[in-house]
């Protein structure tokens, strides 16, 4: 019998002997379970079925034991008559699939209280009680069973026989499905259930056809009140990309296409939106544009005119927006214009287009592809914001922050989060479904591997001016931002009291010497130990299966890629605040029962940054020549070890830089985890908010100041130890360094 | 492996390959290479040549088991290996990118399909240190492949294939990235090696030049069927398709008709001349034939030189290409393409020439 399978069979006999069947109230690794391995809770499932009476377990044991005699009587594939290795390959897969499948089955069957649905209790014999969430043991189980089901796949002569590439998919298939699909569908479902936990669809169009969600009073989008929830968020939300792809694009031409001396700093610029947490823009902005800001009291002062509170509502919500997510757009843009190939324009002037006329008729219609991408993120980034709204809002409120306010507010009206979830994720998913259809259209834009000779053609002199006037003042603004935000964490009172003060820092990270060595006893260690325990368990398995996935769709071919593809990358475009709801409701109850736990948050996280990394795996992979692979194959390895020896070593950059974005990513993240977290798991993130809802804005822009340094700190420590490896030292030809324009 | 399946026709060497009415269709209207029947007898080099897109390419990834067919059987050694994947068939390919593993020395990319196999790494060592040393690479092994020459890194790629002592070993345009002084030397270096080990080596080129050379038979592909099988000498004097007439030897293809046959032999008339040939099997009718480019002899003006037969033209263009003078002739049956290997002048156009041929250089073709 081959190691795979092995495996795969003592995983289920362990998941069935050794560990406990039913989560636990404590933490499985304190192993005090093992000092009660018989009792009720801790018992492995072969003692639930004798002792404590659960005797629908029993189809496991019988479904290993059925496993077992199969793969002890294997079919040889050179002496078997045709079609009995099929036909073996589909008993395996069947019994793989039962198995997996009842795990999860008796688990929605059978609640705390016995059966969850009625027709269960009047078709099958009653049972004397219930059962809790699944633990460990069933973990175990179902990933053998799921093992088992890929071999029997494998073995029918799919996936060309490569058990690997079955079980790889068949794993990151369960997961997703589990922890992406699985919520988001128990929100859609909860949209329907009235009070009396009863599927109504008048339920659903009372909630949908709500007054606060459409209405539309004219002229409330331009700054007057009144307007529905929906508008303002769609309206928030085309504002927000139009600007941030305009002034994207502005910043893109300066640093690509003019001989702006502070070129460098604009890139760094780039790096600004994954280190930023998401409350800093919209504190600093109340610091410069509040009551109490820097330019009301010079105003007050200089020319007698009344502070006013315009910050809060859409004006300063959509500035906050504009500064978060310019460099998103700033980013996406550059590679655009990078990609314009300077010997088109180059051709466009030889037939005797002028700058300007080059620029509108070959540049442009180059980019528009690529302008219609950026405009998409920023739409889908604007409608998921949450952090800015929350703080700079007021009473303009958008979906997001309403979810937010259905769930944890006096309200708690758990319809009305689940339709505005809806809402929102209708909206996301229209966007993301656009986006997808205009980058998939860009194949005009010409990137050759082969370095350009041609020299890009300068700006126009009105588009040049235009970029330089809207760009350096946004810049200058920016770094006034963020300077003031680091001003403010060292001030007293911000906007009263300026003397100098490491106040802030002392309450929340003062260490003490006690009896016993040194105590953290500021008030943000807690929530700063829990943030990088569980960035730090997310990060390695959004790589690992991030990559596993993108080598599964650039690397391999099977039916329903496009799905597969569709299925990784679909929790980029839901919002934050729907995944948060989506979890509560999904994982408060059996089976799977961890709201509260540290595991709910590492998992949001992990299938949050998915996209992420698979999208950095599948670029990464392009550039690795598919012949290496197939070398590979022919020289006898199969896809685990071409993946292993060949793939790893030299996707080991984009696997770094998929580590490192998605601790970055989840020690910023919010929306999706402000539901999630208990005292016990508390976050930075969660923590900074409780301090500017208690208005102590001192400590929350302290907590920001150190998230971005140990930021930047670990981006730059990977930096160091990737630069120092050279990696694929492959002499390709270098893209011959732009030639000096001569006289010019 | 259970050795019971004993084979009872007559043994089958290691390497001896054969394709039985393969198809490989992509689901995209046309199959990419139909009616594919061949058999490569053991210790041959075969080369697979065609125009690009003939899927000369998709056969021979389908002898590595990088694709299967849709359709039809492959035999390797006697034994079925259709639906092996390529990491089971004991076959190695030598790619035309070479796709050394950029992050391994000489020796690891060598050892690779070893270790991988389950070799110990030592044993490996042992082993790899030995096909570098057949193919000179001794004094290399520490060396990444970004550190080696071309040449160089095709002979790694080469000692990577051949370390693991395949039934067949596959070359998929191996010439194609070096520079064209080095290539010659190159193929003749693959020639030697393939005759020393007694390898059987399937080759695929667009270029007919390089597949005479190298090969023991060749197989031309025409728009994803075999065009025809022979030896070099076979396919270049006595084509019998007109694609492969003109294919291998920029050959004419004229209009003619057998007036009668005898035997073995035929009366053909053509553009006026009329002479005997070897053509068995002809039938009277219309024909076609073939004249290769440098079987005339041409003389300016209407002097009859020559006794064989011959044609009357005029010249349309002639250039010098320094190993000789290529004349593009204006004639009844068509344009025709004559090359002089001895020429120094071009002919000025508009110039009266006949066009002389020995008749055992015409060629009866079938279609």
């Amino acid at each position: 019998m081959t190691a795979y399978r092995i495996i795969a069979l003592l995983l289920i006999a362990a998941g069935l002997t050794l560990v406990p069947w039913y989560a636990l109230q404590d933490s499985f690794y304190a192993f005090k379970w093992l000092g009660k391995f018989s009792g009720k809770d801790q018992a492995p499932a072969l003692l639930q079925i004798a002792g404590h009476g659960k005797g629908w377990l029993i189809l496991l044991p019988a479904l290993l034991l059925a496993t077992v005699g199969l793969y002890a009587r294997p079919v040889n594939p050179a002496s078997a008559a045709e079609g009995a290795l099929h036909t073996w390959g589909r008993a395996v897969t069947a019994l793989g699939a039962i198995g997996g499948l009842y795990v999860l089955a008796q688990g929605f069957a059978i609640g705390a209280t016995g059966y969850t649905f009625d027709w269960l209790k009047a078709m099958l014999p009653a049972l004397t009680g219930g059962q809790f969430g699944m633990g460990a043991g069933a973990l175990l189980v179902g990933f053998g069973f799921v093992l088992v089901c890929a071999d029997g796949i494998a073995s029918m002569g799919y996936f060309r026989g490569d058990r690997f590439v079955a079980s790889a998919l068949l794993c990151i298939v369960v997961l997703v499905v589990l922890f992406v699909f699985f919520p988001v569908a128990r929100v859609l479902y909860e949209g329907f259930v009235d009070q009396d936990r009863a599927l109504s669809l008048a339920a659903l169009w009372e909630r949908l056809a709500q007054k606060k969600l459409w209405n539309l009073v004219p002229g409330c989008l331009w700054g007057g009140s009144g307007c529905g929830v929906a508008w303002n968020t769609l309206w928030l939300a085309l504002l927000c990309a139009t600007g941030t792809t305009f002034l994207g694009l502005m910043l893109a031409l300066i640093v690509t296409r003019s001989n702006f001396r502070g070129k460098k700093v604009l890139r760094l610029l780039t790096v600004l939106p994954i280190i930023t947490p998401p409350f800093v823009v919209g504190l600093a902005l109340i610091m410069l544009f509040g009551r109490a800001g820097v330019v009301n009291q010079f105003l007050e002062w200089a020319f007698n005119i009344p502070q006013t509170r315009w910050i809060y509502g859409l004006p300063g919500v959509l500035l906050a927006q504009l500064f978060a997510f310019t460099p998103v757009a700033f980013l996406v843009l550059i590679g655009v214009v990078e990609g314009v190939s300077p010997t088109l324009e180059e051709a466009s002037q030889s037939l005797h287009a002028n700058r300007w006329q080059t620029f509108r008729k070959v540049t442009l219609p180059l980019m528009a592809p690529g302008l219609a991408n950026a405009f998409l993120v920023g739409f889908i980034e604007s409608i998921a914001d949450f952090g800015n709204p929350v703080v700079l809002g007021g009473n303009f409120g958008v979906m997001a922050t309403e979810i937010y306010f259905a769930i944890v507010g006096a309200q708690l009206d758990q319809g009305k989060a689940a339709v505005y979830s809806m809402i929102l994720l209708a909206f996301a998913l229209f966007a993301f479904w656009l986006q997808r259809k205009a980058t998939a259209k860009k194949s005009f834009v010409t990137v050759s591997g082969k370095g350009d000779t041609g020299l890009p053609s300068p700006l126009p002199d009105g588009v040049r001016r235009t970029a330089i006037g809207v760009g350096v003042p946004w810049l200058a603004l920016t770094v006034v931002l963020y300077g003031m935000s680091i001003f403010g964490a060292f001030v007293k009172v911000w906007g009263r009291d300026h003397t100098f003060t490491l106040d802030h820092f002392v309450k929340a990270f003062s260490i003490d010497q006690g009896p016993n060595g040194w105590l953290f006893t500021g008030a943000a260690w807690h929530s700063l130990f829990n943030t990088l325990q569980f960035s730090l368990a997310a990060a390695p398995i959004t790589a690992i299966i991030g990559i596993l996935s993108a080598y599964l769709i650039a690397r391999t071919t099977f039916k329903g890629q496009r799905a597969f593809e569709f299925l990784t990358l679909l929790s980029f475009a839901i919002p934050g605040t729907v995944i948060g709801v989506a979890y509560i409701f999904a994982f408060n109850v059996p089976p799977i029962e961890i709201t509260g736990t540290g595991l709910i948050i590492v998992l949001c996280f992990v299938f949050r940054n998915l996209p992420v990394g698979v999208r950095g795996g599948i670029a990464a992979l392009s550039q690795l020549d598919k012949s290496l692979d197939e070398a590979s194959t022919t020289l006898g390895a199969n896809g685990a070890k071409t993946f292993r020896r060949v793939l790893m070593p030299l996707l080991k950059p984009a696997v770094i830089g998929a580590l490192i974005y998605g601790f970055v990513r989840s020690m910023t993240t919010v929306s999706a985890i402000v539901f999630l977290v208990s005292g016990d798991t508390e976050v930075a993130t969660t923590y900074i908010i409780g301090r500017v809802v208690n208005g102590d804005y001192g400590v929350a822009i302290a907590y920001c100041a150190v998230l971005i340094l140990i930021m930047v700190l670990a981006i730059v420590l990977v930096q160091w130890l990737v630069g120092s490896r050279k990696l694929g030292r492959r002499s390709g030809a270098q893209p011959s360094v732009a030639p000096v324009a001569v006289g010019g | 492996m259970s050795n019971d399946s004993a084979s009872t026709s007559a043994p089958v060497r290691k390497g001896t390959l054969q394709f039985i009415d393969v198809v490989k269709d992509y689901g995209t209207g046309e199959p990419a290479v139909k009616d594919i029947n061949f058999r490569i007898e053991d210790g041959e080099l075969v080369t697979l040549l065609g125009p690009s897109g003939c899927g000369k390419t998709t056969i021979l990834r389908m002898i590595a088991g990088l694709e299967l067919p849709s359709r039809g059987q492959i035999l390797l050694g006697g034994k079925d290996v259709t639906s092996q994947s390529a990491a089971e068939r004991n076959v190695s390919l030598v790619f035309q990118s070479y796709a050394l593993f950029p992050h391994m020395s000489v020796m690891e990319n060598v050892c690779y399909g070893l270790t991988v196999q389950g070799m110990k790494k030592p044993d490996a060592e042992a082993r790899a240190a030995e096909t570098i040393k057949l193919l000179g690479l001794t004094g290399f092994e520490r060396r990444l492949p970004s550190e080696l020459s071309g040449g160089q890194q095709q002979r790694v790629a080469i000692a990577r294939a051949l370390v693991l002592e395949p039934a067949v070993l596959l070359f998929d345009e191996p010439l194609s990235n070096l520079d064209t002084k080095l290539r010659r030397h190159v193929r003749q270096e693959i020639r030697d090696l393939q005759q020393r080990l007694k390898l059987t080596c399937v080759y695929v080129t667009h270029d007919r030049e390089e597949a005479m050379a190298v090969s023991d038979q060749i197989i031309v592909m025409e728009r994803g069927r075999i065009g025809e099988m022979g030896s070099p000498t076979q396919l270049f004097f006595s084509p019998r398709s007109a694609f492969v007439a003109d294919f291998l030897s920029e050959a004419n293809v004229v209009p003619a008709t057998v007036t009668a046959t005898n035997g073995e032999r035929a009366t053909v008339s053509v553009g006026g001349a009329q002479f005997d040939i070897h053509a068995p099997g002809a039938q009277v009718g219309s024909a076609k034939l073939a004249l290769r480019p440098d079987v005339f002899t041409v003389s300016a003006g209407d002097g009859d030189t020559s006794t064989g037969p011959s044609i009357m033209g005029s010249v349309l263009k002639s250039s010098f290409i320094g190993k000789g003078v290529e004349v593009v002739v204006n004639s009844a049956l068509g344009e025709l393409f004559v090359f002089l290997p001895h020429g120094r002048e071009p002919y000025s156009a508009g110039t009266n020439v006949r066009l002389a041929f020995a008749p055992a250089d015409a060629r009866l073709i079938a279609r």
